[in-house]
């Protein structure tokens, strides 16, 4: 939203204050100003002036050589390209040595003759966006003077963005009450249209939504002369963002930018019967709108209609079929009132925001219809002449003000500072509540305009506290009843990913969104995934109920850029669809490698399946103390071969291995990929209630033997070791040194190398004793299929 | 004789002295103090001699065989000395080739900055509790006093899963699912990941954010400005301006926004915070009734105050990152700038 400083200041005299001392203000209060701009700053040297004549150029088809008088002794000669300028035409002039908004001017020869400085268009001075022709002024603007007071563009736009609740901001009054607020001046209201005005005997309206238009108000003025606005009009206008069109229009949106009460100007004559009626919308009823587009409305639609068409769209815009033009002669001046969530609903079905239903939808000020009609119609008659025929007005209902209890105590209590009540007072008043004082409390009434964001004692503990200052209340360090709180996931969540970054892998973020196209590469189905039906993209379809997927186009992402060592994880939540409204929700830990890894101090290897199901196995037992279980698995997308799932207690807690080659030569990489996808919320469950027993340290020596078992090439190491494990008495560890196979070894077969560790906590155990258990032990090893070697 | 000892003794030094190694040092010792050494044998002379000769002859001999002794001694430890040194030298290796560790990892920028946020938080008593990302329209709008037609809605473009669910467009309702739960006195803080409709170079579909909540019977605005201050003033340094400006949410009455003074021109104005030299770096008020209400705590008995910051803000801001975007890219040349677990 704009405004301009000078206008402002018609409205409440802050001269004293410069326009930033002015935003600074209105910053403090709320409203937050986001620039300050003076769009004549860099105009310097543009003096109105008449072309005397005009000439072609004798050596270029599209040039113009125009005589000037800009008030000197001698007329300039000045070379244009633009075609819209004629004799006795009044145009800014920029001189040699000025400047406009697309640089410096200088005197110069265009193909051989002199151009002793530039005619200019509109974009060329800062305002509006023609930069079509030469801009024309009136033709009474006296020749010789400053551009920027006959435009009236040596002033300051202050562009401000007000909160939802603040509608009645969105105009050069509302600011100016903000500042009374601050301030305590007084408003200066513009002057309206004073003269009595009788029931119009041409219109007739008829309002058949009465509470979706609680009010309306119209004025039928006649014998018009339409036609441009004048100059303070339009440039205003344009300085706020608008474009003008013609007086009657200006005028209506210029006194909406006063007042923040949008109007409407109908050509009268095109109102069949001069019947306005306030009324729904049939179901498939067409309109054609001002700006030319075509809608189709339905009966949740308010409109303004004659007899037999849909005049105006209430509250957002007009139909071309009754728009004010340079010809029309008699217009009905609309100030009416409509219900907020209607417009708000039209407008946001049709895809339409407006001036006028950005503030209807968020709530206009009802009192203010008669005032803003009057003051168009004071602005039409000045401009354009004509006659007050008569109004037609639709009012039953009067505004009552709210009228709230306020305690100044409750203020003090809540904000912790302590305001004295005459100080509230005073910031109520001059926010233009009006304010009594009874015993120990206040009773405060509404202004109208005000009705939508203040109805509660809150509320006005909120106006007192900004226009008292947020400056000005002094921290306090807050007083907390202290509370234990157990370590929260979120943080043993953080120890857990300092952790995998302390294993090498680097952490990554991704999106909760993906799409078919990825999940179709490891052939998973999206049928069970949440689905936005919204999306920003394809891309961001569904909501993921894997980490992996997206962990994968990670790395395929940095390998296409050259980093084909990929060590990353990502710890987040993952959603899965069930029975009930909101689906679960927890947390997994995915990790990805792929390429090489660190192997000595310079030199790197290709990571491999230990790899993951290391960093895996660490997650578990060096984090929470507990072994997982890792069993064969079939899942489509990794290999059948070196894959694995994952489980605790007997319960599942996710797989790893590596990718599928059909993944891999989908994905068009030319590297193994291993993934691995753990349930961390689970795990930190299993966890939290693990407390582990301290059992004895024995103060006798252990005994240490070694054996290489000759097994299959594909019998297990775990299976070797728990014929060990079962069948040996005193057994402090079992540890996996070798596995060989190749020469002295047969075809098909390996050896395995196990050191065993025999400690009794209560003796020495002798060499003998050991003996006869690792006798037993070769036996069970023997009568599994098993043969020792060596 | 006492002459014949004299000269083996001469030329014991001079062999002494063209001794180059240990062995040769031991080849010395044997050919003069061995069984069959020079000066061994010189003794084995001495019962052959006349008694009278046989005292000072053998004291010649013994005072050499000292002397013999002492100087291999002193021989031998300097060959020590050297062959130690010798090996020492061999040791030589480049200290300049890098150390042996495992691969090095980094935590995600933003997992550092939500650490930081957080932990300033914990330190001032407030307990971490998390909410469900996917969530109902009447905790994410209706108990927050955004009814379905309110203008507000309007601020948050929502992914709507079905008319009633939503991917939450911030972390407040959060704050719902604890008053119902817990009872006051509560002091809260909710990180989590949020979801708005909204892609460009300052927007994301997905970010972060972190709530907080304090209920009791005596929170005031002035507190709420004490804690935000401390947090602020920890994150960005004790020199950064504040400025609370008043604001609205439909959650909290009276709402504020809160600036800083700019990080990147410390407050004389730049293209960051578009020549203010304040940026806005979260939203914050005291509970409105209306959420009490809608949770069944009575507004006249507790009153309380809440704030919600973007993480994804102030990590930019601290570490001058330019496109929100970058967050999401997991580019590892980007991912390995931000080294240091700690």
């Amino acid at each position: 939203m704009r405004i301009t400083y000078n206008w402002l200041l018609e409205f409440i005299d802050v001269s004293d204050l410069s326009p930033f001392e002015v935003a600074d203000i209105l910053t403090n209060i709320g409203i937050e100003v986001e620039g300050v701009e003076n769009p004549a700053k860099e105009i310097e040297g543009v003096l109105t002036g008449k072309i005397l004549e005009i000439k072609k150029h004798p050596n270029a088809d599209r040039l113009l050589i125009c005589k000037v008088d800009v008030g000197r002794e001698k007329p300039l000669q000045i070379i244009t390209g633009a075609k819209n300028v004629f004799e006795s035409a009044v145009v800014p002039v920029a001189l040699h040595g000025a400047r406009i908004k697309t640089g410096r001017i200088k005197r110069t020869k265009l193909r051989g003759e002199l151009s002793e400085g530039m005619l200019c268009s509109e974009t060329e001075l800062g305002i509006g966006e023609s930069s079509e022709g030469i801009m024309i002024l009136d033709s009474s603007v006296p020749v010789g003077k400053d551009i920027k007071e006959v435009l009236g563009i040596d002033d300051w736009i202050i562009e401000y963005e007000i909160t939802t609740n603040r509608p009645d901001t969105l105009s050069v009054l509302g600011i100016a009450r903000e500042l009374k607020g601050f301030l305590g001046r007084k408003i200066n209201l513009p002057k309206v249209y004073e003269g009595e005005v009788k029931q119009s005997e041409k219109a007739h309206l008829e309002v058949q939504e009465k509470k979706l238009c609680p009010r309306y108000e119209g004025i039928l003025i006649t014998d018009i002369k339409n036609a441009e606005s004048p100059l303070k009009i339009k440039t205003r206008l344009q300085m706020v963002g608008l474009r003008p069109i013609n007086a009657v229009v200006d005028i209506t949106n210029y006194v909406l930018f006063e007042l923040g009460q949008p109007m409407h100007a109908f050509d009268f004559e095109k109102i069949r019967n001069g019947k306005v009626i306030v009324r729904t919308a049939l179901n498939g009823e067409k309109v054609v709108l001002l700006d030319g587009s075509e809608r189709e409305l339905t009966e949740e639609d308010l409109v303004i209609a004659d007899d037999e068409k849909v005049i105006a769209l209430a509250g957002v815009m007009g139909c071309s079929n009754t728009a004010v033009e340079l010809e029309t002669k008699t217009i009905l001046l609309e100030s009416a009132h409509f219900d907020p969530t209607t417009i708000r609903k039209t407008g946001k079905r049709l895809g339409i925001s407006t001036e006028s239903s950005y503030r209807f939808e968020r709530g206009a000020d009802i009192e203010m219809c008669e005032f803003a009609l009057r003051r168009a119609v004071h602005l039409i008659l000045e401009t354009v002449g004509g006659k007050v025929e008569g109004k037609v007005s639709y009012y039953p209902k009067k505004y009552q003000p709210k009228i709230i209890t306020f305690s100044p105590e409750k203020a003090v209590k809540l904000l912790g500072v302590n305001i004295p009540a005459r100080k509230s007072t005073e910031i109520l008043a001059n926010l233009g509540f009006t304010v009594k004082k009874e015993q120990d409390f206040l009773t405060v009434r509404v202004p109208s305009w005000r009705k939508y964001d203040v109805s509660r004692e809150v509320d006005l503990i909120e106006e007192v506290l900004r226009i008292y200052g947020m400056e000005n209340v002094k921290s306090k360090s807050p007083l907390f009843e202290s509370k234990a709180s157990l370590k929260s996931d979120f943080e043993i969540l953080t120890e857990i990913k300092e952790f995998l970054a302390s294993k090498g892998l680097n952490e990554v973020i991704n999106y909760s969104f993906v799409s078919k196209e990825l999940y179709g590469y490891f052939n998973l189905n999206t049928k069970d995934l949440i689905e936005i039906p919204n999306p920003l993209s394809e891309e961001h379809r569904f909501m993921r109920n894997y980490v992996f997927p997206s962990l994968v186009k990670n790395a395929v992402e940095n390998i296409n850029r050259y980093e084909t060592d990929v060590s990353i994880f990502e710890v987040s939540r993952v959603f899965i669809k069930g029975n009930r409204i909101l689906p679960d929700e927890p947390v997994r830990l995915g990790i990805l490698l792929t390429g090489r890894t660190k192997d000595k101090t310079y030199t790197k290897r290709k990571v491999d399946f230990y790899d993951i199901k290391g960093i895996v196995e660490s997650v578990f037992s060096d984090l929470f103390g507990v072994f997982p279980h890792f069993k064969e698995t079939s899942l489509s997308f990794l290999h059948p071969k070196q894959s694995a799932e994952v489980s605790l207690n007997g319960k599942r807690l996710g797989f790893l291995g590596k990718l599928h080659p059909d993944v891999i030569e989908k994905l068009e990489v030319n590297q193994e990929i291993f993934i691995a996808e753990i349930e961390l919320g689970e795990l930190i469950n299993l966890s939290r209630s693990r407390v582990q027993i301290y059992s004895p340290i024995s103060k006798h020596p252990p005994l240490t033997r070694d054996i290489a078992v000759l097994v299959d090439e594909r019998t297990k190491v775990k299976e070797v070791e728990r014929i060990i494990v079962e069948n040996g008495k005193f057994i402090e560890s079992v540890e996996l040194f070798d596995i060989y196979s190749g020469p002295g070894i047969p075809e098909g077969k390996k050896s395995v190398g196990f050191s065993i560790r025999f400690r009794a906590k209560d003796r020495t155990l002798s060499d003998e004793e050991v003996n006869e258990i690792l006798n037993g032990i070769i036996d069970a090893i023997k009568k599994a299929g098993f043969s020792i070697r060596g | 004789m006492v002459e014949e000892v004299k000269s083996l003794e001469k030329e014991f030094f001079e062999k002494l002295a063209e001794v180059k190694t240990l062995r040769e040092l031991e080849n010395l010792r044997v050919s003069y103090i061995g069984r069959k050494g020079k000066l061994t044998e010189l003794l084995k002379k001495i019962p052959s001699l006349p008694p009278e000769k046989r005292k000072d002859f053998g004291k010649s001999c013994n005072r050499l065989k000292e002397i013999i002794e002492e100087e291999l001694n002193k021989k031998f430890e300097e060959f020590k000395e050297l062959e130690k040194k010798e090996k020492i030298e061999k040791e030589w290796i480049d200290i300049t080739v890098p150390g042996t560790r495992t691969q090095t990892g980094t935590l995600h920028v933003l997992t550092k900055t939500l650490r930081e946020i957080i932990d300033t938080f914990v330190r001032m008593g407030f307990e971490v509790v998390e909410g469900p990302e996917i969530e109902t329209d009447f905790y994410n709008f209706e108990a927050l006093n955004i009814p379905k037609t309110h203008p507000a809605r309007d601020m948050q473009d929502t992914f709507y899963i079905t008319e009633d669910v939503v991917l939450r467009t911030h972390t407040s309702p959060v704050q719902i699912r604890v008053m119902e739960k817990m009872k006051p006195p509560i002091k809260i803080v909710a990180p989590g990941k949020v979801y708005r409709r909204d892609a460009d170079i300052t927007h994301t579909p997905m970010f972060h954010q972190v709530e907080g909540l304090v209920v009791n019977k005596h929170a005031t605005f002035a507190e709420l400005k004490g804690v935000l201050e401390m947090f602020l003033r920890r994150i960005f340094g004790e020199e950064t301006g504040i400025r609370f400006r008043p604001s609205y949410f439909p959650f909290t009455e009276p709402s504020a926004e809160v600036d800083i003074s700019c990080v990147i021109c410390q407050g004389k104005g730049c293209r960051v915070c578009k020549g203010t030299g304040w940026i806005e770096i979260l939203g914050c008020g005291m509970v409105d009734p209306a959420v009490f209400k809608s949770v069944g705590i009575n507004p006249e008995e507790y009153q309380g105050f809440a704030f919600g910051l973007g993480v994804e803000r102030i990590a930019m801001l601290k570490h001058r990152i330019d496109d929100i975007r970058l967050f999401f890219e997991n580019d590892l040349r980007f991912l390995r700038q931000f080294r240091g677990i700690l």
